[in-house]
This record gives C-alpha cells, structure tokens and sequence, in this order.
C-alpha cells in the first residue's frame, strides 16, 4: 500500500541481502516518486542507545518532524502478525511481542533561505505565572554526570560519526554558495554626489554605449575612502579637510 | 513577570564564533529577553537541561575538530553525548551537525533547523545567518512576546554601554595609574593578569641593511621575576600602541589623554576589566588597553551606526552593518587591513561625538604576541631572548601595514634614559625535547623558525647532549644568517653538525628539504637506528608540507618503504612524539 509522496523508513542491518535490498528501495522510490522520501536505518544503531528512541509510532513522527518533514500524519497501524514477528526476529535479531506496522506521511517543506513560516504555538491569553517547567526524571537522570563518572575513562562513549548521514558528508553545491546577486567581477561603485563621472560613466554602460573617459579629481574626495568612488586619486588616503592641499606624489598614482 | 532567559553557548576558535554569540546576546537584549552568553567550556553541562532555550555556537577548526574552548567540554559531555575523532577530508559543519543530532537524541527538542554557516560563501557565515536569526527571533518571540511597556529596541538605537565612565576632576595623587599593572614585589608566578615588566637589555637588528627585512635579537633581564622556563616554552608580550596614534586617538575622539576615570558596571555583578587599574588615565586606556590598530569587526560598524550624529555619516555605516552591505565592508575594510583608528579618522563627526561610556563596548582589548624563546637558562641565567621579524607590508592603502608588537618592541632603545620595561610571561610551548641522553636530536628550522632551536642546543650542550643535528635555510649567507659565529663554535667543539641551504646565493632556489633528501641516509640512520626526535619551526605556509614530503621519499629511498608505510612511519613517529612541528603564520 505504498503510494507517491510517502514517506518509507526501510530498517536493515548487515545481514539484509544488499541486492535485494537495493531492489526494495528502487521500488519504493519509484512508487513514492519525488515528493517522498525512503529512508534507510540501520537497525543496530537505533538500538545503540538503548532509551527508547524511536520505539513507538509518537517517538517516530517527533523524530520526522525533527528531521524537517511537515504535516506528519499517522495513516494506520496494526500489530505484526506471529509470522512476521518472526521474519523480524530472524532477520533482525530483535525480539518483542509487540511490534505493529505503522503507516506514516509527511511532506518535505519547501524551506528557502530567508523563508518564514508561521509556527503553530498556542499562546494563551492570560499570563501565567513563570513555572519551571517540568523535567522529565528520566531525561534529567541521562544528563546529571555523577563526579566520577566525569573522570572514568571506562565509560562507553559513543563513536561521533555514526551521528552523521551520507547527506551530511556530501559537500556544499558551489551554486548555493554564491551571493544572488553578484554574479559577475564586483561593482564600481559612484559615491553619493559624485562629479568625477564614475556614475555618468555606469549609467552609459547599462545602455551600452562607449564610456566616456572618466574626468579628474571630484571635489568630494575629502570625504575618505568610504565615501569614494573607484576612480578616485586619492584612494588609500585618510580623509582631510575640503580645500585642504593635499599633495598626491606621484607614486600615489600608480595601484597599489 | 520574569524575564525570560536565554542562553547561548559558544565553542570558538578564533574569536569569530564568539562574536556571533555576543551579537545573539545584543539581538536578545534588544528583545528585552535575559540573555547570557559564556563559553562552552565554563559551563556546567549538567545544568542543560533545566534551561528553557539554549543556542550552540560552534566552529569545527581545522580538520573538522571542535575548537579548544569546546574540547574539554566535549570529552566530558561525551560520557553523555559524543566522542570526536580527527577526520581527514575536509568537513562542513560537523561539529554542529553532531551536536544537534545528539541534543535531539537526548530528548531536546529544536526550536530550529541548525544554521549551517559557510565561510567559503561569497558572504561569508553571514549570508546563512541572518535570514536564520530573522527566522529565531520570530519564533522566540512567539514563546516570550515583548512586554508591551517595554518594546523592542529597534536597530538604530544603542543598547546601554556596559561601563560608566565617572570622570575624576583632579589626577589622584599617587599617580598609580601606570604602575600599578606590577609592582616591584611581584606576588606569585607572572601570568597574564599579572605580567613581569621585564627590562629590556638589548635590541639588535640581526639582519644586513640590504635585507628586506628588519630581524631584532631582543634581550630582557628577568631577574627577580620568579620566571623558568626549558627549551621549547614560549614567551607572551603584551604590547602597546605607538604614541602617536595614541595621541591622534585622542584628538579625533576629543579626549584630555591626562584625565583620570573610575569605571563602574552598569549591571550589578559585573565585574570590571581585570587588565585595567583604578582609576586609570586616559593615556593608559588607549597606549595599553585600546586595540585601536586592530581591523574592525562588523560589530564595530553597527555600533558606531548607533552613535553617529552625522547623517552622511551614519548612511554609510547603516550599510556596512547590513547584511547587503557585507561585500563592500569586506572591500573597504578587511581587504586593505584599514585599522579601527583609520577608519574613526574616515569618520571624524560620527568619531567626535562618541560617549566615552561606549569605548568598551566599541574597541576590544590588545592581545599578547607568542614569541618561541630563543635562550636557555643553562646558558644565559638571568635572560630571556627572542628573535622577532618586523612585520611590514603593503595593501592599497598608503600607509604601509605594521605588526603591532614586532613594531613597538623594534621601536624600543635599552640605551636611553629610563628603563624600557615590557610586559611579559611565559607558558609551555609545543616543542618538548627528549630526556634520555644518548639521544640524537635532528632539528629544521629555516629563518626565524631557528629561535626554539636555538634554546634547545645550548641547552643540551650544557647537559652534555652532543647529538645535534640542524638543519637551518635562509636566502644569503650574509644576510640572515642568524647566530653564525655561535654554529661555528659548537661545530668546532663537536656539539653540532650544521647544514645550511642559502635560497638565494645560486640560480636555483635551495631549501632545507632538499638538503634532507640529500642526507636522506643520515636521517633514515638516525630516526630508524637511534631513536633520533625530529623537530620542524618556521612558517606555516609551504615548509612543513615541503619537509613532511621530504621525509616520506627519504623512508621509500633508504627504508625501503612503500608509499603508504612510510607515511604510516611519519605518523608513528607523530603519535610518539618523535616528530613534532610549532609553526606560525
């Protein structure tokens, strides 16, 4: 009962065949077409953490709203017939009375950088008084590190990089790293008021004609580099006062 | 009602991952929301999870590593959370993609999408973390709405300084203020809050006048400083600005450099800046506390934005603090390295009207400079030396660009009148050198990258270790050939086998790696037979990658080795500490 823009969590371990598993995900993939998603998990690292992570069909809808997907919705459940908690026992390894199949949506959002969407908090009204909020005593008990522990070295740790999925590791598209607008050299840049015919010279570009050669020292220049335009002599030079002689020698010339 | 409180978290390297969470604690404040903002490692992990809304802040450095503020933290956390191993290809945010999967593991629940920021963007980090931060605080506000006779203080206006400057009306009279950094009884080991004003006893420039550059052996006396230290250590400096810029400063802010301020604390519980006296001159803040010669962050801009009175003026630093307007900061001010006492100077209306109340919050303090130290006390008791290049170039800007401390110390003359006395302080360095005797000691370290050698064999010789072997490069033998009288001594005692590679004395260029490979059977005798340690100091740009490659050809060629064995060697030879490198940039 597969159909498209579903959302497909495939639980495997080494002993899955790697052709027939490949085979199962091409035809998921397929049928749930590109606005699903098949996900692969490897059964031996949710058991890793032992602390009922992704255990039950609530843990596994936070776990997909988690990971990005929206409007998440449980479609039906129903318990694994004994013939099937046994495949899974064979397979897998994992024994439980109580496995049931969970059929589960959820759409990918469209998240552009800089796009916003409206979350669904209820706010109330009245103002309630400031309460701590309630910590879970099993949460709260993972996270209190006794002083010794602190020091064992013998505690277990956890290998880093099994945190990381193959979309982690793969490196960034150079388009996206690109600033949108610029996409040719830098601009130059006419300052604020400027005589010298920088900015002429940029509005005769966009229409395309020849560019008229640019003329000598503005009477802004003063105003230091922040303030001047691309052709100015004086760049690299403070600011000084307006009519203040200021001798450009002629090393100043030349670039840098 | 309770001010809500928001946490952010900062595991930085540089400074830069710092600097966002401080604008993430002025972006809260702004909202009227508590915020603190501390670095990962002075933090209690434990108390995690009784805190309602927390960021992490964190670079992954080099090779994907977490940075050092974070390192012990993450070890500890690790017992709980994760363990990272150095990783080889380069690695795009993994530090904070490791974090965000393991809180969530752990039962956190995330408010956001982690920001992945990405310094090779055109941008910068920026350009993914603005429209993020827009995206948080919609959704923060949504959680803790603004008390409505208390809105949110929009972007133009500056929040409180941190510090109030109560100006006194007459100097006081012990005139403490500039000595009171030290005291003649120094009260335990020198230390960055407390340095050592050491005398400076000699500064000589080691380099022919035709050189391009200005090398200085400099000497300090450190008698009665309680100061040890071995070959390897390193020597911190902490500099001062010139006073010529200190008093253009002074002009340009229309400051009296001889007047005299307390400073308090505008929150309760903030404690003053430890590296400040009280009450404290002018002229001491900015010569020794301002790091006006530094390159401004954006930070910087958005405040000065603030305080400009002077509408030009204020247009132009709207938009250098925007996000747009990134690129042309980038262009005006990191590029050129344009200074924080330039840029006031390209600002002179906005510059003069600045409060005093701001400078704090507005120009962060001087750093201190490492220096490897060049002596050992075997030799020289009472002593410290160092060998410092005078850092000067040029960008497009006129004025040429200087090291701050390599200037200020090259501009110091033990022959005048007073004594010239400088702050200083000493701490382990990288380089650790072998205690068996009998073991051979194989050193490369072209220019500069001599000093710790330099420490290391004289004081081996005093021990009566004889196995030295170094490896020095520079371009002309009569240019920058530092210590060559002393080499020539100890090469006459037997103390010292000396190979040199000048780059520049033929027509093509001889370095240090080519002479490794020419003694390829020498090395190989010496690591494989003997036990030898390898060492490698200079410049971290080309020669480390030069000799390591050196190396691994001399393995194939006199070990016989493959490829992949001899890297496997020079990697053994790391884990045992028998190959060791302290470069700099």
């Amino acid at each position: 009962g597969i159909s498209a823009s579903q959302l497909v969590a495939v639980i495997w371990d080494k002993s899955s065949p790697e052709k027939a598993l490949k085979d199962l995900v091409d035809r998921l993939q397929r049928l749930t077409g590109s606005e699903g998603q098949v996900l692969m998990e490897n059964v031996n690292q949710l058991l890793q953490f032992n602390n009922n992570k992704v255990k039950t069909a609530s843990k596994l809808c936070s776990a997909l709203t988690l990971s990005g997907l929206v409007e998440i919705k449980e479609l039906q459940r129903e318990a694994l017939g004994p013939e099937e908690t046994q495949s899974v026992q064979e397979h897998l390894g994992y024994h439980s009375d109580t496995l049931i199949s969970v059929q589960i949506t959820g759409k990918k959002p469209n998240f552009e950088v800089g796009s916003s969407s409206q979350l669904k908090l209820s706010v109330s009204k009245k103002s309630s008084p400031s309460v701590k909020p309630v910590v879970d005593p099993a949460a709260a008990k993972l996270w209190t590190l006794s002083a010794n522990d602190m020091e064992d070295e013998s505690t277990d740790l956890i290998d880093s990089d099994e945190l990381l999925d193959p979309e982690d590791l793969k490196k960034p598209d150079p388009a996206s790293l690109r600033a949108p607008s610029c996409g040719e050299g830098k601009k130059r840049k006419a300052c604020k008021n400027c005589t010298c015919g920088l900015a002429e010279d940029l509005e005769r570009e966009k229409s395309k004609q020849q560019s008229a050669q640019p003329k000598s020292a503005c009477g802004n220049c003063y105003l230091g580099d922040a303030f001047r335009c691309a052709n100015c002599p004086y760049l690299g030079m403070p600011a000084f006062k307006p009519g203040e002689q200021v001798l450009l020698s002629t090393s100043n010339l030349q670039d840098a | 009602m309770p001010v809500p409180e928001l946490l952010v978290l900062f595991g930085s390297q540089t400074g830069t991952a710092q600097d966002q969470a401080e604008r993430l604690g002025r972006e809260a404040r702004r909202r009227r929301l508590g915020c603190r903002v501390q670095a990962l490692d002075s933090y209690a992990v434990a108390n995690l999870i009784r805190e309602p809304l927390v960021i992490f802040v964190c670079a992954t450095t080099g090779q994907g590593d977490p940075p050092d503020n974070m390192k012990n933290h993450i070890s500890q956390m690790h017992k709980v959370v994760l363990r990272l191993k150095a990783l080889v290809h380069p690695l795009f945010n993994f530090v904070a993609k490791k974090l965000h999967r393991r809180l969530l593991q752990l039962g956190g629940s995330a408010l956001l999408p982690p920001c992945l920021g990405d310094d090779q963007h055109e941008l910068g980090p920026d350009a993914a973390i603005d429209p993020w931060l827009e995206a948080l605080w919609e959704k923060v506000l949504g959680l803790y709405p603004v008390p409505l006779d208390l809105p949110v203080i929009p972007p133009g206006i500056p929040l409180p300084s941190k510090f109030i400057f109560q100006f006194l009306q007459e100097a006081p009279s012990t005139g403490s203020g500039e000595l009171s950094i030290t005291s003649s009884a120094p009260q335990g080991p020198a230390s960055e809050l407390q340095p050592f004003l050491a005398p400076m006893v000699a500064n000589e420039r080691v380099t022919g006048l035709q050189h391009f550059q200005d090398v200085r052996l400099i000497e300090f006396d450190i008698t009665g400083s309680g100061i040890s230290f071995a070959a390897g250590d390193v020597v911190l400096i902490q500099p001062s600005n010139s006073a010529a810029h200190t008093k253009q400063f002074c002009q340009v802010l229309g400051l009296d450099p001889n007047q005299y301020f307390v400073l308090q604390p505008r929150e309760p519980g903030v404690p003053c800046p430890p590296g400040l006296p009280q009450p404290c001159s002018v002229r001491h803040l900015v010569s020794q506390y301002l790091d006006i010669a530094s390159v401004p962050r954006r930070s910087f801009f958005e405040l000065l934005a603030c305080l400009s009175p002077h509408e030009l003026e204020r247009e132009k630093l709207l938009e250098f603090s925007s996000a747009r307007g990134q690129e042309e900061l980038y262009e005006y001010c990191n590029r050129p390295r344009r200074t924080i006492l330039e840029v006031l100077c390209d600002f002179p209306n906005t510059a003069g009207a600045i409060p005093a109340d701001y400078l704090l919050d507005l120009i962060p303090q001087i750093r201190p400079r490492a220096f490897s130290i060049a002596s050992s006390l075997l030799a020289h008791p009472t002593r410290l030396q160092i060998l410092v290049a005078v850092v000067q170039y040029q960008t497009r800007l006129k004025e040429p660009r200087r090291g701050l401390c390599s200037s200020w110390l090259a501009s110091l003359d033990p022959q005048q009148a007073g004594p010239v006395r400088v702050p200083l302080w000493v701490r382990s360095g990288g380089l650790v050198f072998p205690e068996t005797p009998g073991t051979p000691v194989i050193m490369v370290g072209p220019g500069t990258g001599v000093a710790p050698f330099r420490a290391a064999i004289q004081e081996r010789v005093a021990q009566g270790q004889t196995e030295n072997f170094l490896f020095f490069g520079c371009r002309l033998r009569d240019q920058d050939f530092y210590w060559q009288p002393e080499w020539q001594k100890l090469e006459e005692r037997g103390c010292l086998t000396l190979v040199t590679a000048f780059s520049r004395e033929q027509e093509q260029k001889v370095y240090v790696q080519h002479r490794l490979r020419e003694l390829g059977a020498l090395v190989w005798e010496l690591l494989n037979l003997r036990g030898a340690f390898f060492y490698l100091a200079g410049n971290a740009k080309y020669m480390p990658t030069d000799v390591a490659e050196a190396l691994i050809s001399v393995f194939q060629e006199y070990g016989g080795l493959s490829n992949s064995d001899a890297a496997a060697y020079l990697a053994s030879l790391q884990r045992t500490l028998r190959f060791q490198t302290e470069t700099w940039a």
